[in-house]
């Protein structure tokens, strides 16, 4: 350049600086490039990082002076090139410690647990903590500790269901240690009897318990340890089965005290059960899905956990809808159902305009991260990380409302596949087009992305419920979710169904029993969940003769959730198993069977059965005699009861009729109890006890329920006295008078 | 205005712009899925359309350059005439590419094959701000490190000391990249509004344009005409 030439020089460098200063800024920031996250991986590989930490730092600056002073741009360029060589040299080397970090309770429906290990808090549930934290707040123990509380049962040798039957207060387990052995120490961590965990006990240190406002928590060992993820730092998710033994009965009592308030709850209920709610909720829900009179009380508690009036204004639900997303941001997760879902919906109903702008919004925070799902057949547990957890429950109202202002926004946005769940539950042409023809382009899709694109698009028809599309949804899983790989989607997809299904509606059962993708045993799984007038003639074609073992899953599974609909095979069940050439163990489950499927069909053989007299009758009666039941709808037995003659039938009658449990069974217990027999007499006596310590139980109840809603008792006062137990050495043994000291 | 001006650098190049023109134009119409606001295919369509702009209307071949220089004008206005030019021909290529997308033309070509249509039709406006952004600022380095080279008359280098200067300008095309980094990082997914472009991506922008443009001014002023 002339000498001559007034141009200034600095005004040149200075604008060659702004041109290049996101370059700049990109080396300094950058997650992955740039030298702040580099410098953090350099240090943590050793001292010998060090020289080269100073020389990145002093290239950077230099590049810097040299740009602006003499306008060359060979420093960036230099500094590119020595960053990206230690970015690989950082990558590809395999020096230094992994790091271990623990996770806890991040994917359950319940949060905000206590975790204390060796007696120290260290916070709450969803808990994350380093091991080097951990190491330092939390001392060994060298003897196993007192258990408070201890749940053990042997299991059958032939129990495959490991560590389940034993639950404790403290549990042992050190974590980090089982991680890091590699391969893990199967011999230590995967014991199945009771026995060969008690000889580990006395070598293990670190010791856990669980509290939720103040009640405990047992916890078996099955999945106290975890899935870890890879590369430097290793996250061990650990979602241990904390089980609060007060829970049930606390629930009970805030029930029956509901019941005797005609189902009103009053506000020192509320104010209770909201104190309490982590541990009730769940219960309660799936209480209140089984049982209408219990609807009005969980929406006045969605109510009064978030101030909602009955007729909220439109600012209201903005309060609530803002309140619900500071929430899931703190606890960076979203269950499905839980007080703030239910309470998105109610308010979405409402005015549904806040909904769309925070969802609006939401959309505006940065990709990336991490997401994750867990659910059960009852709830769902969804995970973002940053910011995009604000999201969650916005999609889930979305999803719920539907609001047309959304829609072209969200076909815009399905172009990469995202959010077809929610358009394909918009009841509208375009939405069949739009799911049909990203149907069709997986089914098209060859190469290795074919098996992921046909796993997420099972998944995906399993969210759709969109009459216009069951059809479409239907043929694409029965023709491609096919295998393995398409398993969870497939059963994802009929479970969806099942729970949604309409009752009288036979059209799912024949789906399944033609064209699922499912085998035989599975099938007969779903289609006896289906109450509908096609269920037994499926069933009976499915089940081959003399296949036992389909039959008895058939019968278990009924033992377990009754169906109406399989009255006449729950009928030829019992024939067979009552029958000289049946095996006969199957006849108690089927007893239970039958007292809860009260069904003419079910009447008429009971009475045809008891008409026989002779064995069957007292069979019948025997089985009766000894299950436990308490069912009402059985009271139709009584007169037949009242007509009884022989001495044997009438003493064996007389100790079912607590079980009916009606005035007219309690009426004829009396009038047996002043009986000539005194065996019978005897018997009607201990009946007529029965109902006493019933009436007893019930005042105690209801002073308990008094109680506990004005705070007089605490919820683990309500469960029975047990000893502690302690360490003898060898293994627990409940604490005497003689081993105390 | 100066018509003459204008008219020449018009003449210089109106071939290869109408040609993009008609390339953006196809592809903007016959694209098979939705247009979005990271469509490489545009992104890279502006930084061509940005270089090839700057690259020819400031450029004067041989003996043009003393002539143009030698006109009864001054040298500002002869900047911003061009200046002005290379702004309005990138605008009219925006104006071209809304009409086809606010006219339903893509609506009426693909609403047999493609589901998305018309429910999206207003939101693929958004590729208008990425070919937008790219082409400006690929203008403006352009036009900036042409006019830096004339002004420090690297062009009469010696043919090894080129090499690096080519080096460095295609650093610049890196460099620029990583400006866009930014702005891409900025803008949502699939948005139409420019509120969603991150502060800083737009505090970048806006300095680049002034500086970029307020340096060339003054390049222009003190370029060195050989006779």
């Amino acid at each position: 350049m002339n000498r001559d030439n007034p141009i200034s020089r600095k005004l040149l460098n200075v604008t060659l600086f702004v041109l290049l200063s996101p370059l700049y800024a990109v080396f300094l920031f950058d997650s992955g490039f740039g030298v702040i996250g580099m410098l953090g991986r350099l240090v943590s590989e050793g001292a010998f990082a060090f020289p080269l930490v100073y020389l990145l730092l002093l290239g950077y600056i230099a590049s810097v002076i040299w740009l602006l002073w003499r306008g060359k741009v060979l420093g960036p360029l230099v500094i590119l090139f020595v960053m990206m060589l230690l970015q690989s040299f950082s990558t590809v080397s395999g020096i230094g410690e992994k790091r271990y970090e623990l996770q806890i309770g991040a994917g359950q429906p319940m949060l905000g647990i206590d975790v204390y290990c060796n007696g120290i808090n260290l916070g709450q549930t969803p808990l994350r903590i380093s091991e080097a934290e951990f190491r330092k707040k939390v001392t060994p123990w060298q003897t196993p500790p007192k258990q408070t509380r201890l749940s053990i049962e042997e299991p059958s040798p032939d129990d495959i269901d490991r560590f389940t039957k034993a639950k404790y207060f403290y549990t042992p387990q050190d974590i980090f240690e089982m991680h890091k052995a590699w391969p893990p120490n199967r011999h230590r961590y995967f014991k199945s009897r009771n026995k060969d965990i008690f000889e580990e006990m006395s070598s293990s240190q670190y010791w856990w318990h669980f509290e939720k406002d103040g009640c405990l928590g047992l916890t078996s060992l099955s999945n106290f340890s975890g899935g870890a993820g890879g590369g430097r730092t290793i996250t061990i998710d650990v979602n241990p089965n904390i089980e609060f033994p007060s829970a049930i009965r606390h629930l009970g009592l805030l029930v029956h005290h509901l019941a005797n308030s005609d189902y009103q709850p009053s506000p020192q209920w509320l104010e209770h059960f909201l104190k309490y709610k982590g541990l009730l909720f769940m219960e309660f829900y799936k209480q209140a899905k089984g049982d209408e009179k219990l609807q009005p009380a969980l929406r006045a508690l969605v109510r009064a956990e978030f101030g909602i009036p009955e007729e909220p204004s439109e600012r209201d639900c903005t309060r609530v809808v803002d309140e619900i997303l500071d929430r899931i941001e703190k606890v960076g997760c979203f269950a499905v159902p839980s007080l703030e879902s239910l309470a998105i919906e109610l308010v979405g109903q409402d005015h549904y305009r806040p909904i769309v702008d925070r969802f609006l919004e939401s959309l505006r925070a940065p990709g990336g991260g991490s997401s994750g799902t867990r659910s059960s057949d009852i709830w769902t547990t969804y995970r973002r990380s940053g910011k995009r957890v604000r999201q969650l429950p916005l999609e889930y109202a979305v999803r719920k409302l539907c609001p047309d202002e959304l829609y072209n926004r969200l076909v815009y946005m399905s172009r990469k596949g995202a959010y077809l769940d929610i358009i394909g539950n918009y009841q509208r042409e375009e939405s069949v087009q739009l799911i049909t023809y990203h149907l069709r382009q997986v089914e098209g899709q060859g190469g290795r992305f074919r098996r992921s694109g046909m796993m997420q698009a099972t998944r995906l028809c399993a969210k759709i419920h969109n009459p216009e599309l069951e059809e479409i949804l239907r043929n694409f899983i029965h023709n491609n979710a096919i295998g393995r790989d398409n398993e969870f989607g497939v059963r994802e997809f009929i479970q969806s169904r099942i729970n949604t299904a309409d009752p009288n509606s036979s059209d799912m059962a024949s789906w399944i029993f033609h064209w699922a993708p499912l085998n035989d045993r599975e099938k007969l799984e779903y289609i006896s969940k289906l109450n509908t007038s096609q269920t037994h003639h499926y069933l009976s074609m499915l089940l081959p003769r003399g296949n036992q073992s389909l039959r008895e899953d058939v019968i278990s599974q009924l033992s377990r959730k009754p169906n109406p609909s399989l009255d006449q095979f729950i009928i030829d069940s019992y024939k067979w198993y009552n029958s000289p050439q049946g095996p006969g163990y199957y006849l108690a489950n089927l007893t239970d069977i039958i007292v809860n499927t009260n069904t003419p069909a079910i009447r008429r053989f009971l009475t045809d059965l008891w008409n026989k007299a002779g064995k069957d009758r007292k069979t019948l009666l025997g089985h009766l005699q000894h299950r436990q039941w308490r069912a009402p709808n059985m009271n139709w037995l009584t007169p037949l009861f009242a007509e009884l003659t022989g001495k044997d039938e009438r003493l064996m009658a007389a100790k079912i009729l607590s079980k009916i449990d009606t005035d007219d069974a309690w009426q004829l217990a009396e009038k047996w109890a002043g009986d000539t027999d005194p065996d019978i007499a005897a018997a009607a006596r201990q009946q007529l006890d029965i109902r006493r310590n019933r009436l007893e139980d019930e005042q105690q109840f209801i002073r308990q329920a008094n109680d506990l809603i004005a705070e007089k008792i605490k919820p683990d006062e309500l469960l029975a006295p047990q000893p502690a137990y302690i360490w003898n050495g060898k293994k627990y043994v409940p604490q005497t008078q003689d081993n105390k000291k | 205005m100066v018509w003459e001006l204008i008219k020449l650098d018009l003449r210089k190049v109106l071939t290869g712009y109408i040609t993009f023109v008609l390339v953006i134009s196809a592809y903007i119409l016959f694209r098979q899925r939705p247009l979005e606001s990271t469509d490489t295919i545009v992104i890279a369509a502006g930084l061509l359309q940005g270089l090839y702009l700057a690259w020819r209307i400031f450029k004067d071949p041989g003996s043009t350059q003393s002539f143009i220089f030698s006109r009864p004008f001054s040298r500002n206005r002869l900047f911003w005439n061009r200046w002005g030019l290379g702004i309005t021909l990138q605008m009219v290529t925006l104006l071209i590419v809304l009409i086809l997308i606010a006219s339903g033309a893509r609506d009426f070509i693909h609403k047999s094959n493609l589901p998305y249509y018309p429910m999206v039709q207003w939101y693929e406006l958004s590729v208008l701000w990425p070919l937008a952004i790219v082409s400006l600022a690929a203008f403006q380095i352009q036009m900036f490190l042409m006019l830096r080279a004339r002004t420090l008359q690297t062009a009469a280098l010696p043919k090894w000391r080129k090499v690096p200067t080519y080096a460095i300008i295609c650093f610049f095309a890196f460099a620029f990249s990583g400006g866009f980094h930014l702005v891409v990082r900025a803008v949502s997914d699939g948005f139409v509004a420019p509120i969603y472009l991150g502060k800083a991506a737009l505090f970048y922008m806006f300095t680049l344009t002034v500086l970029t443009t307020l340096t060339s001014v003054r390049c222009y002023r003190h370029i060195e005409i050989e006779a």
